[in-house]
């Protein structure tokens, strides 16, 4: 008796696990990689072209959906420029200047900096969770790991820049494995791939991001985490104009 | 003189040794930080094609220096050294002698080190200041620049030190000598009040409060600008819809016979906008009472003007626009336009090209033309600059 009431336990946990929502999943994915509270990471972008490189290298902080802050180290002429994202609104600190700039909406869907990251990706304007409704629409394998291929629509109310996401999330450890990002007319702009899988700070998570766009042939941005720390010690007293000034 | 030369070795030297200690072992050194750029620039300027060309050069370094001294202190000293050779410094009467004036207190931070008739060695200290920040507080005491720009070409809540969009090699601008102190109530709110002394002992101080509200930074100001007028003034930032909407206007009234004279208004507001294609496009408008005060009677009075927060537009209105563009990701071209029909319709156009040669290396190509009527005279002046920057 005891045994087959374990045994319905583990197939109702099993059936379960395998219906899993897909926005859960999405959930988890996004927790493992932005930290369930917080993340602190040092990052290097390097812009891919035919002819020619070009590398920025940041650091960056997080808090919830809402705060975060960047930091920029290198190049040189940009290094100490400072964003800082409070809910929907942002502002860029430009030392060489001495002065606060209130960011447009108009300038979240530009490349970040040159590259094709957009300002909405790095400040994470849009929450993957709370902003779309998902799907699974069915499962798939990328790079040796068995994933769930997941449909994201934009809910009506938000103010996402995209008309359709597809993401693949593996089944184990939940890594966002690729991602594809579709314009409000359904076509392609670009595609996102999680590759060099790591473990950093306690937790498998791909450690290099390839963005490649979908009209722009042997173009792509790569996004390598050197160093990462998720729910760190981190206040909303942190994200401020104060501190973005005195940020190194 | 002598004081001087040693203060810069010394200053100079202390760059080296911390530039070359930071990145060893941690000692006092690493918590020093150092950069900069190093340009080279030839300016090139004609009324015609056919007239006498005019091609002046200028070297110009920039060391930014920051020792943060613990949790609270940092000091932070900045310089431009320049050597500027060329037609310019030969056929301008006075021209070495203008690059080493100093409008500040401490103008001893100024200083030609060496001239001839058509070279000039200049060294310029303009950020030097020690910052105190605990908690909520931050007290700057020293050379620095106080931003209060919210609008882009022109600045009336910018009154410690204004700008003019023609020099745009010197984006970093003087510094004020001042006493600040700045207070966060919260995230995204600051109250300041500051007090500059200038090489005349003419007095600005002033206050002011910035808050984010509806989406916007809004901001008032109050204060006594350069002993002679009050001002009051307050400016904006935010979004009409997709468009960034920012502007700012200031009310300078004189203290002399403060009920017989009349103030002056100052306003600028302007529009902008980035299209998918990274596109953007800058509108702004200007409307400045004090123009027929400012007597132009030369192209000279016009570019040359002594910078006050009244004397950045020319014009009773004056229009601007600007479209730049990423012709290629490493190739930025820009186009900004400036009308002034109070200077018998007047116009400002300078195009650019800046090129992205490696990480830290860029070239640019600007070009200015100024056509309209100064002082009862038609006048147009070209120029043309050529910049290479390394930056470290």
């Amino acid at each position: 008796m005891k045994k087959n009431v374990l045994l319905l336990g583990l197939i109702l946990s099993f059936v379960f696990a395998n219906a899993q929502n897909a926005t859960e999943i999405i959930k988890k994915a996004d927790d493992k990689w932005n930290g369930e509270k917080s993340s602190q990471g040092i990052m290097t972008m390097t812009i891919v072209r035919p002819t020619w490189e070009r590398t920025i290298q940041f650091k960056i902080w997080s808090l919830e959906d809402d705060y975060s802050m960047t930091l920029i180290t290198a190049p040189a002429k940009e290094k100490g420029q400072a964003f800082l994202k409070r809910g929907t609104e942002m502002w860029n600190w430009v030392p060489s200047i001495s002065r606060m700039i209130k960011l447009p909406p108009s300038m979240m869907a530009d490349g970040w900096m040159g590259s094709d990251y957009t300002n909405d990706d790095i400040l994470k304007e849009s929450s993957m969770v709370v902003d779309f409704t998902h799907e699974i629409i069915g499962n798939e394998t990328i790079d040796g790991w068995d994933c769930w291929k997941i449909e994201m629509l934009p809910k009506e109310e938000s103010a996402v820049v995209w008309g359709k996401i597809i993401r693949w999330v593996s089944k184990d450890e939940y890594l966002m494995m690729k991602s594809e990002y579709y314009d409000e007319d359904e076509f392609l702009v670009k595609t996102e791939l999680g590759t060099k899988i790591k473990t950093m700070d306690g937790r498998k998570i791909p450690s290099r991001i390839e963005i490649v766009p979908a009209d722009k042939e042997n173009q792509k941005t790569i996004v390598e985490i050197n160093e990462i720390k998720f729910n760190i010690n981190i206040q909303n007293s942190f994200f401020s104009q104060q501190n973005m000034k005195r940020l190194r | 003189m002598i004081t001087m030369k040693k203060l810069l070795l010394i200053f100079i030297l202390s760059l080296i040794i911390s530039a070359t200690k930071a990145r060893e072992k941690p000692s006092v050194f690493s918590n020093m930080t150092l950069n900069g750029y190093l340009k080279y620039m030839n300016t090139t300027m004609f009324n015609d094609l056919d007239s006498v060309w005019l091609v002046d050069n200028l070297v110009h370094n920039r060391l930014n220096y920051r020792w943060y001294i613990n949790d609270k202190f940092t000091l932070a000293i900045e310089m431009r050294n320049r050597f500027i050779y060329g037609d310019l410094v030969k056929f301008i009467d006075g021209y070495a002698k203008s690059i080493e004036e100093d409008n500040g207190y401490f103008n001893f931070l100024t200083n030609n080190i060496t001239d001839g008739s058509s070279y000039v060695l200049n060294t310029a200290f303009d950020r030097a200041y020690l910052e105190f920040n605990s908690d909520n507080w931050v007290v700057t005491l020293g050379r620095q620049r106080i931003n209060w720009g919210q609008a882009f070409a022109w600045n009336p809540n910018d009154i410690f030190n204004s700008y003019s969009f023609f020099d745009f090699d010197y984006e970093e601008r003087p510094g004020s000598d001042a006493v600040r102190i700045q207070y966060y109530p919260n995230f995204t709110s600051v109250a300041e009040a500051a007090i500059k002394i200038d090489k005349d002992n003419n007095i600005t101080a002033a206050g002011l409060y910035r808050f984010n509200k509806w989406s916007y930074d809004i901001q008032a100001l109050g204060g006594i600008i350069d002993t002679s007028d009050y001002v009051v003034g307050a400016g904006w930032s935010g979004s009409i819809w997709d468009l960034g909407f920012n502007g700012e206007f200031s009310y300078f009234h004189p203290q002399k016979n403060f009920s017989d004279s009349s103030g002056v208004v100052i306003l600028s507001a302007g529009l902008s906008y980035m299209f998918n294609n990274s596109l953007n496009v800058s509108i702004e408008g200007n409307y400045n009472d004090y123009f027929d005060k400012l007597n132009i009677t030369s192209f000279n009075d016009f570019y040359f003007m002594p910078l006050s927060v009244k004397t950045t537009s020319y014009s009773k209105f004056s229009w601007f626009g600007q479209i730049t563009y990423p012709i290629h990701p490493l190739l930025n071209g820009t186009i900004a336009l400036m009308y002034f029909p109070s200077l018998g319709n007047g116009y400002f156009l300078m195009p650019s090209l800046s090129y992205s040669v490696s990480n830290n290396f860029e070239c640019a190509l600007y070009g200015q033309i100024f056509e309209g009527k100064f002082g009862g005279q038609y006048d147009k002046i070209t120029m043309l600059f050529l910049r290479f920057r390394y930056s470290f």
